[in-house]
């Protein structure tokens, strides 16, 4: 009973972990493309992972229970082991996420925008397009000049 | 006796008022009370059950009631009622229903046969009596027992004053109507025997369903890191994402913002919006844009400006295609299959640039109808001149690139086409700016302006028409003043405005309007209304001068000015005219009017 307990609270914290990582994903994804961005999503990816394999250990924890029950008892050390395991994937992987949340946190203001509050705006594309559109006149004008524009 | 060996239940001694031992005459008073009565009023029917007896209450009666009844019977004080007194009273004064205590001192004085025979009668009927008293008695008190013990499950304490001490002892309390039942621990070990298959099979459920969440959760991180990585790999940082609901899948998803809206665009039937979605049979990132409200169902279309000319065959009231605009090189086919994000998002950039460029072009062109522009359909926009005719023309993508294909072959006004659509472009941007600017100086000086005039296709008609006016106004000058005055030569000189006057005075302190205003007064040479001065001199030197403005991008204004004649016209004609009579007049008769007629005033002549 305890133990389903247990796994109960553990899948809860897995999931809302995992609804939680996408949105601090997200706020990743406004700086894109900077080597420190790509190694916050990186990180943040592992800990999707090690939350994953701490379910996979709660699996393997029950199914040595099961076997210990079934009066196999060599199987307790395994047990044991799946145990440890799975509190120490827990431990990093918080510690892991909390270290995130600093980062971030650390982050807003200088290589982030504030998270809620400011939107970012897609200024300059003015700007943009009128580069291409120089660009692409300057190809005009440079190009085969055979036929200039008439005078009459 | 019997009622010795009856029911094995303790009954509560205060219940018991007859002696259970009568025969040897206890001191209670009464059973003799009652053995009295019973002897007076049944002797006839022996058998009369106890029940109807009515001097059965006597016997009832609880001795603070009898004892006072007896007194006043014998009218006698307490303390000289005594037992003997009373067994000598009774055996004296109803000798015939002498009770059993008498047949002892009888026996011996060996008396009537009679009286014996009686005796034996009444012996048998108290007999009958005594144990019929005691079976009503242990029945009452099983039933007492019954309802004290059910009365325990609720009422323990009440239910404690009334229960027998062996009851007590023997039976556990609230046990008769099962509200609580004592549950006796168990042996663990049988427990666990008895529940161990199902809680095996239910550990061995538990392990399964982790099992397979631990796979789905992973095939679903998989996708999910996959996603990621591709949005780092193509979203650079200047590109505007934010978190949208994808309202087709319901999905929390991000969206991308294409539009320019927050670069100074007006056009408000489409914001510009993608969402960057995975799609998930091939695992591949795709940009769908958000179909606007206006276009509905129809959702995003594949559109791009295109810009075909026609020229018209001097002999033949028709017109030959001669030049069309290559599509932007991004817009090859439909890229939205593929994983070129950069690549879509350019394009879709491009198609709603284009679709803006549409729109405005369609608003501006409303009243130039009369200067032979017209809007043939909703993406089509025609603008006819004297010897050609411009079509720009919003066109799907597939078509026209597969239109393109058909016929490679350069055409002579390609190249035009392409340069008229470039720069209806830059107008576009220019506007943009200048919406900019508007925003920004909003605070600083408020709705001074009013709504900025768009200026695409004015601009262009502009310099055509100019173009065309000024050819016409060469063969005037050519033919009136060339032709007419030896040895005169012509001068022809732009006369455009070149700077905004006053856009970038010194008390623009903002750094950004400031910076906005130069990259406005770059366009100006393209904006202003172009204008264009001649000078005609003779060989003495006189100067004449003829210039040639389009303040509305689309009238002529030509002014002529000869020392202090300055006219206006609206008319060629009339330009003819005068400069025809200015030539004739004065200068071919080299006078100055000034030295001739001081007095007349400066012409003006406008037409209208």
């Amino acid at each position: 009973m305890k133990l389903s307990a247990a796994i109960e609270i553990r899948t809860s914290h897995l999931t809302n972990s995992c609804t939680v990582t996408p949105g601090k994903l997200r706020q990743r994804a406004e700086g894109m493309q900077s080597p420190y961005v790509q190694e916050r999503l990186q990180s943040l990816e592992t800990i999707d992972l090690q939350l994953c394999s701490m379910l996979q250990e709660v699996s393997e924890v029950v199914f040595t229970f099961s076997e210990i029950k079934r009066g196999n008892v060599d199987v307790k050390p395994q047990f044991t082991q799946h145990v440890t395991r799975f509190y120490s994937l827990l431990n990093e992987s918080t510690g892991k996420l909390r270290d995130e949340i600093r980062l971030l946190d650390e982050n807003v203001g200088k290589r982030l925008l504030p998270i809620n509050n400011v939107s970012k705006r897609a200024l300059g594309q003015d700007d943009e397009k009128l580069q291409e559109q120089m660009k692409l006149l300057q190809e005009v004008l440079e190009g085969p000049g055979e036929h200039p524009p008439p005078t009459a | 006796m019997s009622d010795e060996q009856g029911i094995n239940l303790a009954l509560d001694p205060n219940l018991i008022t007859l002696p259970l031992n009568g025969s040897t005459g206890t001191t209670t008073t009464s059973p003799l009370e009652m053995d009295t009565a019973a002897g007076t009023d049944t002797t006839a029917k022996p058998k009369v059950s106890l029940v109807d007896n009515p001097h059965e209450m006597y016997g009832q009666m609880p001795l603070a009631q009898l004892v006072p009844l007896i007194l006043q019977q014998r009218q006698i004080p307490f303390s000289q009622l005594l037992e003997q007194n009373i067994i000598n009273s009774m055996s004296g004064d109803e000798q015939p229903f002498i009770p059993e205590e008498q047949t002892v001192d009888m026996a011996e004085s060996g008396a009537l046969n009679n009286r014996r025979g009686q005796d034996e009668t009444f012996a048998s009927i108290r007999a009958n009596m005594v144990e019929q008293t005691n079976v009503a008695l242990n029945e009452a008190s099983l039933a007492l027992e019954t309802v004290a013990l059910l009365l325990s499950a609720t009422r323990e304490s009440n239910a404690k004053a009334s229960i027998s001490p062996f009851l007590k002892n023997t039976v556990p309390l609230r046990s008769l109507n099962s509200d609580s039942v004592l549950q006796q621990p168990s042996e663990p070990l049988d427990d666990l025997k008895f529940a161990l298959g199902w809680k095996l099979k239910c550990l061995d459920d538990c392990k399964n369903k982790l099992r397979r969440e631990v796979d789905t959760l992973r095939a679903t991180l998989e996708r999910e890191h996959l996603y990621w990585r591709k949005i780092g790999q193509y979203i650079k940082n200047s590109d505007v994402v934010f978190k949208m609901r994808d309202k087709s899948t319901g999905l929390k998803a991000i969206a991308l913002k294409f539009g320019y809206e927050d670069s100074g665009s007006a056009y408000r039937y489409d914001r510009g919006i993608a969402i960057l979605r995975n799609r998930p049979e091939s695992d591949m990132l795709e940009l769908v844009p958000v179909a606007s409200t206006r276009d509905g169902p129809r959702g995003f279309q594949e559109k791009l400006l295109r810009v075909r000319i026609f020229t018209k065959i001097a002999s033949e009231e028709d017109y030959i295609f001669s030049g069309e605009s290559t599509l932007q090189d991004n817009a090859e086919g439909s890229v939205f299959n593929n994983e070129n994000i950069r690549g879509q998002i350019s394009k879709l950039k491009d198609i709603i640039f284009e679709k803006e460029l549409m729109y405005q072009l369609k608003r501006e062109c409303a009243p130039l109808i009369s200067y032979g522009v017209s809007i043939e359909n909703e993406n089509k926009v025609v603008m006819e001149l004297p010897n050609e005719k411009f079509e720009i023309e919003l066109v799907s993508c597939d078509e026209s690139s597969m239109a393109n294909h058909d016929h490679d072959n350069p055409r002579t006004n390609d190249r035009r086409a392409n340069l008229f659509l470039i720069t209806l472009r830059m107008l576009l941007i220019v506007q943009f700016k200048k919406n900019i600017r508007r925003g920004l100086a909003m605070n600083v000086s408020s709705s001074r302006r009013g709504p900025e005039d768009i200026l695409l296709l004015r601009p262009l008609l502009a310099k055509l028409r100019h173009q065309n006016y000024k050819i016409l106004l060469r063969m005037i000058i050519k033919d009136n003043f060339l032709e007419m005055v030896q040895g005169s030569t012509v001068e022809e000189q732009d006369n455009t405005p070149r700077d905004d006057a006053g856009t970038n005075s010194a008390r623009v302190l903002d750094r950004h309007i400031y910076k906005l205003n130069s990259e406005i007064d770059a366009f100006n040479q393209l904006i202003n209304y172009p204008s264009t001065l001649f000078t005609l001199k003779t060989a003495t030197g006189e100067a004449l001068t003829v210039s040639l403005e389009l303040p509305n991008y689309c009238n002529a204004k030509i002014e002529v000015s000869y020392t202090s004649f300055h006219a206006k016209f609206s008319e060629f004609k009339e330009a003819e005219e005068f400069l025809h009579f200015l030539v004739n007049e004065y200068v071919n008769k080299s006078q100055p009017p000034l030295n001739q007629g001081g007095e007349d005033p400066p012409l003006s002549v406008t037409s209208r």
